[in-house]
């Protein structure tokens, strides 16, 4: 029997997915939906927050009528032991790659603009180390490390964006409609993907002892980050115009650098860094958790600290993998977030499959 | 115990960190570029001039003190080079310190280089780690590099801290564009709302500064370009104006008096002190300091063939000098000269929106009240703003009100 430990609270749960899925707003995410919306940037923000927390919906169901229990168990209840370990799989291999694709993102943030000379191994090395110590420490260790730095990541983004407001010009957010009312709802829809990783609620369903919780985790984190990216959006178009934002791969860096309130107040990137590396490590060690729980359980191991040895020195040569930084934003725009759409899919599928068998909830007790 | 030897471990290891990392450099390892000049190049591209701080010479009070000798506070470098990373690179080779320009603050480009359009090392500014989109865009008269080798600020020694507070002045003299920072340079070319406007600067000689720069002695105070106030004295730099621009190509320059005109339309003007013809005695003048009273309205109707923009300016004002003697507290007479004032700010203001739509250049950004009406970009890109601009039709009103008087009512007699 997989052996799972610790315990989250809705308060927690809240914090560690929108501390997850908003710390992509320091990297190209929010270049992507201005490139898709223009200067209506901001409202695919909106459609993809909507998008994002109705795909989270099945996930949230799932979870509902599987109380208490992991990926792999609710796999294997809702689908069978042969294709309820083959899903959690996927849906381990996707955390992975997410995982990859983040810790090589952060990393060539980290080498454009503060280590140019450092090469990327030494900076993925250190990241990896702390994500697999805090991963080792299990659940609770992540998600209250979360709570203690998540009012830093969020104070110190707020910061910026109100610094930079007295920059924002609103004549840059139109026309209004950007490219029009279809393109903007598309790409919302498309880059819903962008919460798939709050898919991480479902690999860590076992820690919430109420199911309600873990509804309010879910959608109440991926609401919040939607207006976080909706904020960044509309102040990143606003201070930079939608053709110039829209070629912008650290917005929230780019944002601080502009940053001149006299002599008194420059060079804020230096304190939006050391957000960027707090929240960096909380997204890295949050997914190593989730894809290293979600493979032991598929794998069938009795603990998932075994496999993080192996995993974390795996992940390090998989992120040096892509040959350069445009590689990296294509693979994960391209392939890790239409996969995303698949990897939420899953649940749908597991919760249908449970439905149709009669797994799960009051059935199942019965 | 065992819990210990770990944190000893740990401790040991954290020390590997001690060492710094591949980035590490030391301070005075530094030669810190304060300002880049460029022109056109002879040999090659770019003629690049990189001023680079003495910190000995600028440090201490301001006017006195810190280092001693006649050592110029900045260190000069001129060198041909196809691009400005390339002339750092070539600067490396006989500095002998690490040239950094993370502590650049200004961008001095000369009139030559600006009006061939030639400034596409505005890429590397933007892309490149060290340098910032917050450095201010100069553009000299002269020669960048002349400008930075003859500039003598004489009330302080640090020349980029004389330039920045040059730059603060705009909010009392309305006679520099409200921002030239790089960012916004760039993002009104990529967007194409309105065009860029820059700062203008100017370096004097002495003979030249005396004879006013070939203007006539009794213009207002405001009507001079950089590099042509009838003056003596004083450091030898002049910053006043502005450098319009056709999307990176500069296309002419704008006086302090038509930049005061342009902050207004801008929504940015603050307070200036103007000088208007006396409308009882023409051949006079009165001094009047202006404040805005209301926020500018532009509005663009587009429903036309021709674009028509409309601009409401409301401003109130105090009087600091009648030359003429007459008696403005007096009702009728205050009526006149609000009416006068009015009459004169409206005309210049259309003058300058005339002179931007001869330069096909909307530097006022009347294009940035026209964007709202289109849905899409698409319908805003099919409307071609730019090539609508200059046969827009052009209405002004300004509302002005005489507040204050200053601190008595009636003029001297002096003319009795």
């Amino acid at each position: 029997m997989y052996q799972y430990e610790g315990h989250i609270s809705r308060r927690e749960g809240i914090t560690l997915i929108f501390a997850v899925l908003s710390s992509m707003l320091f990297l190209q995410y929010p270049q992507f939906l201005v490139e898709v919306g223009g200067p209506a940037g901001w409202q695919v923000a909106l459609v993809m927050t909507l998008g994002g927390m109705a795909t989270l919906l099945p996930v949230i169901a799932l979870i509902r009528r599987f109380p208490g229990r992991g990926l792999d168990q609710i796999s294997k209840a809702a689908a069978g032991v042969v294709l309820g370990p083959l899903l959690t799989l996927l849906i381990a291999t996707w955390l992975l790659a997410s995982l990859v694709l983040s810790l090589r993102s952060f990393t060539e943030t980290f080498i454009v603009t503060i280590l140019p000379d450092t090469p990327p191994s030494p900076v993925m090395v250190m990241a990896v180390l702390c994500a697999l110590y805090a991963s080792y420490r299990g659940l609770e260790a992540i998600s209250r490390a979360t709570q203690i730095l998540l009012p830093l990541i969020a104070g110190g983004s707020l910061l910026v964006l109100l610094f930079s407001l007295p920059r924002v010009d609103t004549s840059l957010l139109f026309p209004f409609w950007g490219h029009g009312l279809i393109p903007t709802v598309t790409g919302g829809l498309y880059y819903a993907s962008m919460a798939a990783e709050a898919v991480v609620i479902l690999a860590f369903g076992y820690a919430f002892r109420d199911p309600n919780d873990a509804r309010s985790s879910g959608l109440v984190g991926t609401l919040l980050f939607g207006l976080g990216a909706t904020a960044v959006a509309v102040v990143l178009v606003g201070v930079f115009g939608a053709p110039t934002a829209s070629q912008n791969p650290f917005p929230l860096f780019n944002l601080a650098r502009l940053i001149y309130l006299g002599r008194f107040l420059q060079r804020m990137e230096s304190l939006i860094i050391m957000f960027w590396v707090f929240a960096a490590l909380v997204r890295l060690a949050v997914l190593m958790h989730a894809a290293t729980v979600t493979l032991g359980g598929a794998l069938g191991l009795p603990h998932y600290r075994p496999l993080l040895f192996s995993l974390s020195v795996m992940i390090i040569p998989l992120a040096l993998l892509p040959e350069d930084f445009l590689v990296t934003l294509r693979l994960d725009r391209d392939w890790l977030r239409p996969l995303g759409f698949a990897v939420l899919l899953i649940p749908a599928l597991l919760w249908l499959l449970a439905v149709i068998r009669r797994k799960g909830g009051e059935t199942d007790a019965a | 115990m065992r819990h210990k030897r770990k944190v000893g471990f740990l401790l040991l290891l954290l020390l590997l960190t001690l060492s710094g990392c591949w980035n590490k450099i030391e301070i005075e390892e530094n030669a810190f570029v304060l300002a880049i000049g460029v022109d056109k190049g002879e040999q090659d591209l770019y003629r690049i001039t990189m001023a680079m701080a003495r910190p000995e010479k600028l440090a201490g009070k301001e006017g006195g003190g810190g280092g001693g000798g006649e050592e110029k506070p900045l260190v000069l470098s001129t060198i041909e080079a196809p691009s400005l990373t390339g002339a750092l690179s070539m600067l490396n080779g006989y500095i002998g310190r690490n040239v950094t320009l993370q502590h650049a603050k200004a961008l001095f480009v000369s009139e030559e280089l600006a009006r061939d359009g030639n400034l596409q090392f505005l890429d590397e500014v933007i892309r490149y780690r060290e340098t910032r989109q917050t450095i201010f865009l100069v553009v000299t008269k002269q020669d960048a590099s002349q400008f930075l080798e003859g500039m003598k600020p004489e009330l302080g020694k640090n020349p980029m801290r004389y330039i920045e507070q040059l730059t603060y002045n705009y909010r009392r003299t309305a006679m520099l564009p409200a921002a030239s920072q790089i960012s916004d340079f760039v993002s009104q070319v990529n967007v194409n709302y309105s065009q860029p406007l820059s700062y203008y600067a100017a370096l004097v000689e002495e003979e030249e500064s005396e004879s006013g720069g070939g203007k006539a002695a009794d213009q207002s105070e405001a009507s001079h370009t950089a590099g042509e106030l009838p003056r003596q004295g004083g450091s030898n730099v002049e910053m006043i104006g502005g450098a319009a621009f056709k999307q990176q190509k500069m296309v002419g320059t704008l006086s302090g008096e038509e930049i005061r005109h342009y902050l207004l339309l801008h929504d940015a003007f603050h307070q200036a002190v103007a000088t208007f013809k006396d409308p009882k005695e023409p051949e006079s003048s009165v001094s009047v300091r202006l404040s805005r009273k209301r926020p500018s309205d532009l509005w663009v109707d587009v429903s036309g063939s021709r674009p028509r923009l409309s601009a409401a300016i409301s401003l109130e004002g105090e009087i600091l000098g009648v030359q003429s003697g007459v008696d403005y507290s007096e009702p009728e007479q205050q009526a006149a000269l609000e009416a006068s004032i009015e009459q004169q700010i409206e005309d210049s203001i259309r003058t300058l929106i005339k002179r931007t739509q001869e330069w096909e250049s909307d530097i006022v950004g009347f294009g940035r009240h026209a964007v709202p009406q289109f849905p899409t970009v698409e319908a805003w890109e099919t409307y071609d703003w730019p090539s609508k601009y200059p046969k827009a039709e052009v209405q002004v009103d300004v509302r002005f009100t005489l507040r204050r008087f200053g601190l008595t009512l009636s003029p001297l007699q002096l003319r009795q």
